[in-house]
């Protein structure tokens, strides 16, 4: 649905750097990394709000450069600012803007705004951060887009709203046809709803997996400072010695079918003797461990994803 | 959609700052002619000139932010923008033509050459304030940062300027900016200096010659002796954002 081929950009004292990743039919991508690692400038490079230096973008296989009005009426835009009219009310601007898709449908929009409690009199400048989300999202389901693209939909958002999105997320790629690529800090609703993720830092993309792939990759190890502290300097990503309580992120040794130094130490025995307790690692948790790493022992690169 | 189309035509973006270098000029040669001329025609011609200037430095054109998310075409945008250009072109004609009119019925002949230079010497007494105000309480490194901030740029830091393409930029910029401010200055000085024509002269004139001469003469001493390295600055970054399709990630029309 997605793919982005060596895109670069670069914004002054920043930039990114050859940028190449894609997200199939069906499935959604979370995009994480602290901040300014270039998510925010991705997104925007990706709907050609900024023009990029080189690189392309093609959505559903139509190239942003050279049907940008096809490609864009298949996607449905959330941005963590808001780009609509504020003195227009948030009808006003739906009519206004919704005019330039094929198949924008205010009925929907209307009944989403209603859903999500949105008062469409109301201009846009007057309703809260978190109710111009939600007109933001309504917009953005009542085009018939394919392809989702949001930048922090949920930071501005109450907890009973984001259960709500997260359901609306899931069934948006149940049927199999549409994608989602979501920039976000709120890795539990990625941990909830996510197949890839996309992890950047300063303007490159570190890795870009399938999440079930990359939580198999990794395990938190936790434990006593000295049991942590024994664990191989190859295998280990980060460790953090705690007052009660040290953990650390390895490479899982049992990840992959290649005979190198990883794959040839014995974790199970390691964790039974030195009383270790092997977890699953959160993308919070991955994530954490990884920048406080500097990404050592991170290998990078993109994992095989099926076909678009 | 004329709502947002005239909204458009009126998106204030705070870049004054950057026509400011440029603004002595017009001034000098504004009063040149009103000195100087005592044609009705040349006074309208500049009265127009001083409207489409103002209005296009504090509201630049720009296109809405959310036309970036829609199914458009390059094309689209453009016709998007110039439609919001006629609109302006159109007002501010509409506007001028019922000032002409107004004036035509109520003043003689002769007092029109007076009525227009009046509004003229407002605009630019009017602009003086504006221009007075921002010298003292808005300086230049500050307005650079709000503009950055507003835009969401990063503000460029040493090493962003240790960058050749922008210093190269620059360069180029400080040149072209320095001779026109020579050629604002000389011109300004002199004509300054310069008796006012007997002639020309009229009681009325003191309401608008006097104060302009003053107030226009301090500000370019204060603004161009103070200012100096952020005129540069400030037109050099202004370059660089008109290159903003290579350097930099702000809107753009294509």
């Amino acid at each position: 649905m997605l793919r982005v081929e060596n895109l670069n950009k670069e914004i002054i004292n920043f930039a990114l750097k050859d940028i190449s990743f894609h997200l199939p039919k069906g499935y959604i991508m979370g995009l994480i990394g602290v901040n300014a690692s270039g998510k925010s400038s991705l997104i925007k490079t990706i709907i050609n709000v900024y023009h990029k230096d080189s690189g392309r973008v093609y959505i559903d296989r139509i190239s942003m450069d050279e049907d940008e009005r096809r490609a864009k009426n298949l996607m449905g835009i959330v941005l963590d600012e808001n780009f609509y009219e504020p003195f227009l009310s948030a009808e006003e601007n739906a009519k206004f803007f919704g005019k330039y898709f094929e198949h924008y449908d205010h009925d929907v929009f209307l009944r989403y705004c209603r859903r999500f409690h949105v008062d469409t009199k109301k201009k846009l400048k007057k309703l809260s951060k978190g109710q111009q989300m939600k007109f933001q999202i309504a917009f953005a389901l009542s085009h018939e887009a394919r392809f989702f693209i949001m930048d922090e939909p949920t930071g501005n958002l109450d907890q009973a709203f984001r259960l709500e999105f997260t359901e609306i997320m899931q069934d948006l790629v149940a049927d199999g046809e549409k994608s989602i690529l979501l920039a976000t800090h709120q890795t539990d609703t990625l941990d909830q709803i996510a197949d890839y993720i996309t992890l950047m830092d300063k303007g490159r993309i570190v890795f870009s997996m399938n999440k079930e792939i990359l939580m198999d990759k990794y395990i938190l190890m936790s434990g006593d400072a000295e049991s942590i502290n024994a664990l191989p300097e190859n295998i280990v990503v980060y460790r953090e010695n705690g007052l009660y309580r040290s953990m650390a992120l390895i490479n899982n040794p049992d990840f992959g079918d290649t005979d190198n130094a990883i794959n040839l130490y014995d974790i199970e025995g390691t964790t039974e003797s030195l009383g270790l307790t092997k977890l699953r690692p959160t993308i919070e948790e991955l994530m954490y461990f990884m920048v406080k790493g500097g990404f050592h022992g991170v290998e990078s690169g993109m994992e095989r994803q099926p076909a678009l | 959609m004329w709502k947002v189309v005239w909204k458009d035509s009126l998106r204030f973006e705070g870049n004054a700052i950057f026509t400011s270098p440029y603004v002595p000029i017009l001034h000098y040669l504004y009063l040149y002619n009103i000195m100087y001329s005592r044609s009705v025609l040349q006074a309208i011609i500049w009265i127009f000139f001083y409207i489409v200037f103002f209005s296009l430095t504090f509201f630049p054109v720009r296109l809405a932010k959310g036309m970036y998310l829609c199914p458009l075409t390059t094309d689209d945008r453009k016709k998007y923008i110039m439609t919001a250009c006629y609109l302006r072109f159109g007002m501010l004609t509409t506007l001028y033509g019922l000032v002409l009119v107004i004036s035509g019925i109520f003043l003689e002949v002769n007092n029109i050459n007076i009525f227009l230079k009046f509004i003229s010497g407002s605009f630019m007494i009017f602009y003086l304030v504006i221009f007075s105000i921002g010298i003292f309480s808005d300086p230049m490194e500050t307005a650079k940062r709000r503009y950055y901030t507003k835009h969401k740029l990063p503000y460029p830091s040493k090493a962003a300027a240790k960058n050749p393409a922008v210093n190269e930029q620059g360069k180029k910029t400080e040149i072209v900016s320095a001779v026109i401010m020579g050629t604002a200055i000389l011109p300004g000085f002199i004509g300054v200096m310069l008796p006012i024509n007997k002639t020309a002269f009229n009681p009325y004139y003191l309401f608008y010659y006097i104060p302009s001469f003053i107030v226009s003469f301090i500000c370019s001493i204060i603004f161009y002796v103070k200012y100096m390295d952020g005129i540069i600055n400030a037109s050099a970054n202004r370059e660089i954002f008109e290159a903003k399709n290579v350097k930099a990630g702000v809107f753009h029309a294509d």
